[in-house]
This record gives C-alpha cells, structure tokens and sequence, in this order.
C-alpha cells in the first residue's frame, strides 16, 4: 500500500536549504529563551544543536528503513492499521497545532510593531493564504523558495552583523557560564523543543526526496547551518544589546534599529521583518504541507489538495483564540510548551525501537518501493 | 452546476462529432480519367472567383494528349508557369519525337517537366489545396493522377530589420511572413544537416503551413513529441498570427506570464535551437515561437552576446534592476508615504511632506491615475500615424505632466516616480504585458497593506513563478532547481569562452558546447604559441 | 459580517467541489466537507463572540497544576 499522494520529487540540496530556512523562521522565537538564560542564550543555541543532531539522525533512520513511507505509513506499518491510525492522528496533530502558534506569532509582531491599528485577523489571513497558496502548488514550489529564503536571510544577518560592529560590547556576554543547570537544561529544552526538533516532521518530506541516501547529510546539514545563523543573530543581539535584550518581545527588531552609520543607513529593521516574514513562510508552509499530507494519508485519500483550504481557516480560527496577548506566549513558548511537545517527540524514538524490536522492514514483504 | 455538468457532457458529444466528420471528408472525391468530369468538378469548386486561371491545351505527337493547367494568379509564379510547364510540354515535346512515346504520366513526368519539385495527386481536395498555396497542376486526359508542381511566387516583404528589436551590435536581419525565406534564415545560421523541419496544417479553413525546426540531437526527443502533439491537437478555423498558436499550446494559459517565447530575429532563434529548443515557425508571421521558455530568457538580449562580458554583466544585472523597479516603485512610493514614513529618512521626509501638501488625493489614487495615464499615452503612441507620433509625446509628457503638477493634482514626486516606472519598462520590453498587471496588483497592494501587502505580493509572485513549467523545463531554472553551473548566464553574462555547457534544464542531451581552454591570451614571447 | 462569512464559505465551495466531482472523488469530497462544516461552525462562533475553549489554556492547567512539570 505504498501509495504515493505527492507526485513531485526534490532534490536533496533543496531539502538541506528548507530545513535551514525551517529552522530559521524561529529567529524572533529565540527571543522566548532570553527570559530563561539571559546573555548566555548562545550557549543553549549549541547545546541544543548537540541534542538534536542524534534525535534527528534516529528519524533519517527510521525513514531510510522504510523508504518512500512517509511516517504515517511508517506508523501504519510498524503499530498496525488500527493503533497507527491512532498514533498517526496524534502525531498530525503537533504540526496543526504549531501552525497556529507560529501564525499568531508572525501576526502579533506585525501588529506591534508596524501597524498597530490593524486588527491581527487581517495579518493572520494574508499570510496564511499565501501559505495555502504555495502548499497547494506542491512540495516542489515550497523547495524552490527555501533556497531564495536561505540565501537572502543569511546575506542579511551577516550584513546587519557588520553594520552593528559598532555598537557591539564583547563585555555583554560577562559573566559567562553562570546558569544554573535548571536554566541550562530548560534552555536547551526550550531549543530543542522549538526550532530544532520540529524539524521532525520533515520525516513526512523525506520520502519524496530523488535521492534518499544524502537525505540525512542534507537534513543534518540544513539543521546546522540553520543553527549557525540563529548563532550568529543571537551572539549580534546579545553583544548590541545587552541586558536589554532579555526584556524585549523582538530582540533582533530592537538590535538592528540601533545601526545608524552617518545617519544615511539607518531605520533597518525592515530587512528583520523581511527576514522574518519569508523563513516563517517556509517553516508555516512546510508544517502546513505535512499536516494536509499527513490528514489525507490518514483518511486515505488520493489528494491532500481539497484539505488546503479548511486547514487555513481552522488556523486562523485557532490562531485568534490560543493568547491573549504575545507576552503570554513568551511564557508559554518557554515554560510550558517544551514538556508539552515531548509527548510528540516521543513518537519517532517510539517507534523506531518498536520497529528494530520487531526487526520490521525485513519481516514484512511488499515493502519495496 | 447542472449547467455545467449539461456543458461537459455536449462537449465531449461535439468533439465525437468532429472525429466521425473528419473519417467521412477523407474518403474523398478521387479525379476521374475524364478531363472534362475533372475540370467541371474543380471549377465549381472554386466557383466564381476569377482569379483561378484554368489553361486548356493539347500537347504530344500530333497533339493527341488534352492536357489543363490550374493556378492561382498572384499565388503563382506565372512566368514559371508559362516557361517551364507550358512550354516544354507544347513546344519542346517534339524534340523527342519519333525517338521517344510520351504518352504516360510517368514519362512526361520524368522527361518533359523541367521544374523541381513534382508530385502526384489522387484527390480533388488535396489539388484545391495545392492551387491554393501557389502550386499549379496539371491535369491529363486519360490519366486519374495529377501532377502538383511547385510554382510559388508572390510578393514578400523582402527581409529587412525588424522594428521590435533593434541592436546597436549584431545582424539586421529580420523574419519576414514567408515561411519558405524564414526556414532559410534558419538553415543560414546553422548549416547543419540535423537541422529538422517538420511541416504541419493547421486552421481548418486557414490551412497555414506551420513549420518546427529543431536541432536533432540536442533538443530532447520527448519535447518534440509534446509540441507535434499539442500543434496537432489544435482544431480551430483560423491561424492568423503565431499568437494564436502561442495562446492554444502554451502550458499556463491563466497565468500572466508567458510560457512561448518569440522573436523576430533570426540569430536568436538559432541560438535558442543550438541551446535545445525547437522553434515553430508560423506562415504569414515574422514572429517565431520558441519552446521551451524560462523566465531569465526575458532578460537575456542577443547583443549581450556579442558585447564585452563585462559591459553585458552590467546591463544585464541593469535589466533586473529596471524590472525591480518597474514593477514596485510606485507600490513602494505609496507604501512609504502611507503606511511607514518612519522608514524615510528625516530630510526627505520633509521634502516630500512640502510636495505633497495640498494634493487632495491619497498617494494610491494618484499612482492609479498616472500610470493609467501613462498607459493610454503608450497605447496611443503605438497606433499613431508617423507624423503625428512626436506631437502626442510632447502633449503628454510635457504639457499634461506639467499642468498637473502645477494644479496641484499630482504631486510632483509621483511624477517622477511614475517616469521612472515608463522608462524602465521599455528596459525588458518582452515583459511589458505582465509587467503593467504587475504594477497595479503591487500597487493596490501596497495601498492597501503597505509593506507586509508587498512583501507578501512578492512571495505570491515568486509562489507562482516557482510553480510553473514551461513544456517540462521549471520556470525559473536555473534559479529555483538551483544549477550553479547555469548560473554563468543569469545575472551576470559569463565570458563566452566560459560558457561551457548548454543550460541544463533545457540542453541536457548534449551537454557540452565547447572545448575547454578557450580563453584567448596572447602568445608567450619567445615564439612559443599557446592554445 | 456573518454575510461575509457565507460568501467566503460560498466561494470556497464553488472553487474545490466541482474538480472534486469531475474526478470523481467522492471520499475526497467527504473528507473536504466535514472539515469545512467544522470550520464554518467555528469561525460563526467566533463571528458572534461565544467563546471558544482555549486548547493552550487546557494544556497548561494541566502540565502546570495537576502534573506540576512546568519550568516555572
């Protein structure tokens, strides 16, 4: 029953550049750290690249033992119709949910900072129909993008990195190394659990990649250079900032409004919001795409298309109703939300020491592609 | 929705229809052996146009062959006519006599046409077809077969510099509407036997010749394939222009961008068909098509080619630049003075603020009504008579951007913005249809979102580029699928002795264009010559 | 504005049924209709100001108050 819903096929470098642009779109997110560990919010963006690599090799694993399933077949073959069904619908779940919360996120910043008189509602509906958009035209478009995205973002972090040389203080990351292992660890929690980990669901792309043996240097790879450019915002924000950045909703916003060179290059913030604006377009399209293919797979239908549409209504629907105010999902997006997500983290590991324990993809025949 | 579904199913009826019209037409009426039944026949199927000309005469020993001859005056080349088929047939058939029987059409085929190109015709339809393309036939008492002769000739433009794309450096040559002077323009830049044409009809009551050229053994087979296919699968009356066929083939016939590219030069198209693609070729056109396009090609010109790569880098990244701002300025001009003034710097702010004040309009109205202006001063310019085309540019640039601005209507900074919007549309003029939907669909955008409506506009465009395909190529390689080797022609114009391999959505059967180490230097002193 | 709503809904269906019937994807169809009549009950719920449960606010009474393994 290998039935394949998305003809389209990528390449592996286009999906190394989606995951990068993936993890990119949480470059504001990071912000929900900064109230946890403060000035050493650089060290947690290490360490929670440490634990993610072997969580995401363990996926590319499990998906290269059941190649062109994506893992919703892979639970369907490993747990059985009925308890896959089950699991699947649990595992769908996390990335319908995330839409949401990255959907309101985009929105709020542009409510708060640009057009503070205009009812989010407006926001949440651009954006998400431009996300529908892209989802509906297919994997291949999405993938076409993220290299754009990859490029553009990473030329204007850097850029902007030079441009605040002048306001940095190396003095803002002293002292250093004073967190408390409970900071510590629910910092790397915090990473793990928002930009990093979530790029598991990517494990509903990977079937479709042309060629799957460099799919996992390719996921791994996005992940880090990913990881890197979150890197190089932070220790920019940090160093510019300093303490102030652990009050601010949107620390990156704030830092680059300080460049201000010859009073001719000043009022660049813009390029965040740019920045902002096409890697969360990536990172809600692409959870967008998994949760459309992962519902049809579920209901076995032989098109996710006609689901497009009611997913974006019940994301902006959702969207209005989850926060009432954006401080409320800092608190939230560093607090609560890590233990919440581990129950979906759990799946993959789940299910693939089920599925060595069962020493499946030999036992069972008709699993060639 | 019953309608609709009434509609589905009275289409697939109407093209059942068709199918079993076109098996009944084909068994024809055949000529008869009779002369007389012939000729009767073909007069009432001409009917009463006066311009087919119908010669009787005898011919052969002792004048016992009845021979007709059938051409279209002005289709045909009379002279060639009279001097090569009339002639030899009365006159010369008695330099064989006694030494040689002409009485089978296979002998005065063989011996007595002195033209080049004969063939045999069985059926009354396809001999008003060939009078109707210039050919003239001759029919013979005693024989059902009639000989079709290639006698075109009528009057042509004559080649000449096409008035759409003109070149500082490169030839002058244009297309011009005769299919036969084009394919020879074609066969004049590639003289390379794997250069194919491969005729077609199409238009049921135009009948125009449409001609695919392509080089065999670069293009992709399976291309030709899909082109032979979707010519074949149009069933309209008429081909007027190679428009039409454009508008019948082309994969995306919702979107604003074209998916065929055209060209009016004949050293473009050769380039286009050594790159991999297959040009199609339209009588009665001078404009040819060629598949498959990518977005780039509208950026491309052939004079950078033949310029310096330098200077063609230059303009080449110009053109984008012009794009850019064609397509956004005045979007970006209403968003800021709108939605984000604080993005403008302080003294600016100011000038523009002074400049605007009293304008009773919102600055997206203003846009709105000088680009509609601009676009009926463009509209107009095109259809003007000659003498009178300068006038209508003083008026219009002068007179009515003037006293606009001095009436306070217009404020003077959307005066400029909106030239600079004119002038950089003329920079990539393949575009500038898509280009003026763009604009506006910017503009409203940004009247009505400011910012986040542009960026959120651009990520749409750049959705819908990215979802196109042109014949199988992806629209935007090699941006998109990023190949960096293609990416020696995209914004930059990579020296030629650098452009080794074809582009590799398109040319990917023969991958190499030239020999490596090509880069000119001069020789070493001391004798020793390099490559 | 619930005229709106419908005319949004309306649209919505005018774009995706007649391809889904042409095809002939009857569970397609199914599928696509139960989610659109779930979503347009809740967005005219919220067109008319009831209030929707929030799942976030579930979800952190109980990691918080009955599991206690919040951070903070």
């Amino acid at each position: 029953m290998l039935m394949k819903i998305e003809k389209g096929t990528i390449s592996s470098s286009q999906l190394l550049f989606l995951a990068a642009a993936f993890v990119q779109g949480a470059a504001l997110v990071v912000a929900f750290a900064y109230v946890v560990t403060k000035h050493d919010v650089w060290i947690i963006i290490i360490s929670g690249l440490a634990v993610t690599l072997p969580f995401l090799w363990g996926c590319v694993s499990l998906a290269k033992s059941f190649p062109g399933q994506n893992m919703v077949q892979i639970m369907e073959s490993v747990y059985g119709t009925f308890l896959g069904k089950g699991l699947s619908i649990l595992f769908i779940s996390f990335p319908f949910q995330v839409i949401s919360h990255n959907l309101r996120f985009i929105g709020d910043f542009f409510v708060i900072y640009m057009y503070p008189k205009t009812p989010l509602v407006v926001f949440l509906i651009l954006f998400i129909a431009v996300c529908a958009w892209a989802v509906r035209s297919g994997i291949e478009t999405i993938a076409r993008i993220g290299l754009v995205t990859v490029a553009i973002t990473i030329f204007i972090d850097v850029l902007t990195f030079f441009l605040l040389l002048g306001e940095m203080e190396a003095t803002n990351f002293l002292p250093m190394f004073e967190l408390s292992v409970g900071d510590f660890i629910q910092g790397t929690h915090i990473m793990f659990a928002i930009p990093y980990g979530e790029l598991m669901i990517f494990l509903m792309i990977v079937p479709y990649v042309n060629k799957i043996k460099q799919a996992k240097s390719a996921l791994l790879w996005g992940l880090t250079i990913g990881a890197a450019t979150l890197l190089i915002l932070v220790v920019r924000d940090i160093a510019a900032l300093g303490s102030l950045a652990n009050v601010l909703v949107a620390p990156s916003f704030e830092a680059v409004r300080l460049i201000d060179i010859a009073h001719v290059i000043t009022r660049m913030e813009l390029l965040v919001a740019i920045v902002l604006l096409i890697t969360v377009f990536i990172k809600i399209s692409v959870l967008y795409y998994a949760s459309a293919l992962g519902i049809a797979q579920i209901f076995g239908l032989r098109t996710y298309r006609p689901l497009v549409i009611p997913i974006a209504i019940f994301s902006v629907s959702f969207s209005m109703v989850i926060y009432d105010a954006a401080a409320e999902q800092m608190y939230v997006g560093a607090n609560i939300w890590p233990v919440y997500s581990l129950l979906f983290y759990m799946l993959p590991v789940m299910t693939m020491l089920i599925a060595k324990f069962r020493r499946l993809p030999r036992a069972q025949e008709g699993v060639r592609p | 929705m019953i309608h609709f579904l009434k509609k589905i199913i009275q289409s697939r009826k109407m093209s059942k229809q068709v199918i079993d019209q076109g098996a009944a037409s084909s068994s024809q009426a055949l000529l008869s052996r009779q002369l007389a039944h012939n000729v009767e026949r073909l007069m009432q199927v001409f009917g009463a146009s006066n311009d087919i000309v119908l010669r009787e005469f005898s011919f052969g020993h002792e004048g016992k062959m009845q021979g007709a001859v059938l051409y279209v005056e002005g289709l045909a080349n009379k002279l060639l006519i009279n001097e090569s088929l009339i002639k030899p047939l009365m006159y010369d058939i008695h330099i064989f006599e006694g030494r040689l029987e002409v009485t089978t059409l296979e002998a005065v085929k063989s011996c007595m046409i002195s033209l080049g190109g004969v063939e045999e015709a069985t059926t009354l339809e396809s001999v008003v077809d060939a009078c109707l393309s210039g050919d003239a036939v001759l029919i013979i008492q005693g024989f059902e077969k009639a000989l079709v002769l290639n006698t075109k000739g009528w009057e042509d433009r004559g080649v000449e510099e096409p008035k759409t794309e003109s070149v500082v450096r490169g030839p002058r040559e244009g297309f011009t509407e005769n299919l036969r002077i084009n394919t020879s323009l074609l066969r004049r830049k590639i003289k390379n036997p794997n250069l194919t044409l491969e005729p077609l009809k199409i238009g049921k009551k135009t009948k125009t010749d449409v001609c695919m050229m392509y080089l065999k053994g670069v293009v992709n087979p399976r291309l030709v394939e899909e082109i032979r296919r979707r010519l074949n699968r149009i069933d309209t009356d008429a081909i007027m222009e190679s428009g039409y066929i454009e508008q019948f083939i082309e994969d995306a016939p919702h979107s604003i961008f074209p998916t065929v590219a055209n060209s009016e030069k004949p050293d473009v198209v050769a380039a286009k068909i050594l790159e991999g693609r297959a040009a199609i070729i339209v009588d009665g056109t001078p404009f040819v098509l060629t598949v498959p396009m990518l977005f780039i090609e509208n950026f491309q010109s052939a004079e950078d080619y033949y310029s310096r790569p330098y200077f063609a880098s230059l303009i080449r990244m110009l053109r984008f630049g012009c794009y850019g701002i064609t397509i956004l300025a005045p979007a970006i001009y209403v968003a800021l003075t709108t939605f984000h003034q604080e993005l403008i710097p302080t003294p600016l702010l100011f000038t523009l603020a002074s400049s605007r004040e009293g304008v009773p309009f919102p600055a997206m109205l203003e846009a709105l009504v000088m680009l509609v202006a601009f676009e009926i001063l463009r509209e107009a310019g095109i259809r003007l008579p000659r003498p009178v085309g300068s006038a209508i540019s003083i008026v219009g640039a002068l007179i009515i951007g003037e006293s606009a601005v001095a009436a306070g209507l217009i404020g003077a900074p959307m005066v400029i913005v909106v030239a600079l919007t004119a002038v950089s549309s003329f920079v990539v003029p393949a575009q500038t249809d898509s280009e003026s939907i763009l604009r506006y669909i910017f503009l409203f955008l940004a009247g009505v979102m400011g910012g986040f409506g542009v960026a959120v506009g651009m990520l749409g465009l750049f959705i819908h580029l990215a979802g196109l395909r042109s014949f199988g190529a992806p629209y935007l390689s090699p941006l998109a699928p990023l190949s960096v080797h293609d990416q020696k022609d995209v914004f930059i114009r990579a020296p030629l002795w650098a452009m080794l391999t074809r582009p590799r959505a398109i040319g990917w059967r023969d991958p190499e264009r030239e020999h490596f180490r090509l880069e000119p230097s001069p020789p070493d002193k001391g004798g020793k010559s390099s490559k | 504005m619930i005229f709106l709503l419908l005319v949004f809904f309306a649209i919505v269906v005018w774009l995706e049924v007649p391809g889904l019937i042409r095809k002939k994807y009857w569970r397609e169809l199914a599928v696509f209709s139960l989610f659109l009549l779930s979503t347009f009950f809740l967005s005219l719920l919220q067109l008319l100001d009831v209030r929707i449960p929030n799942p976030v606010k579930g979800i952190e009474y109980v990691i918080k108050d009955i599991l206690r393994l919040n951070y903070k």
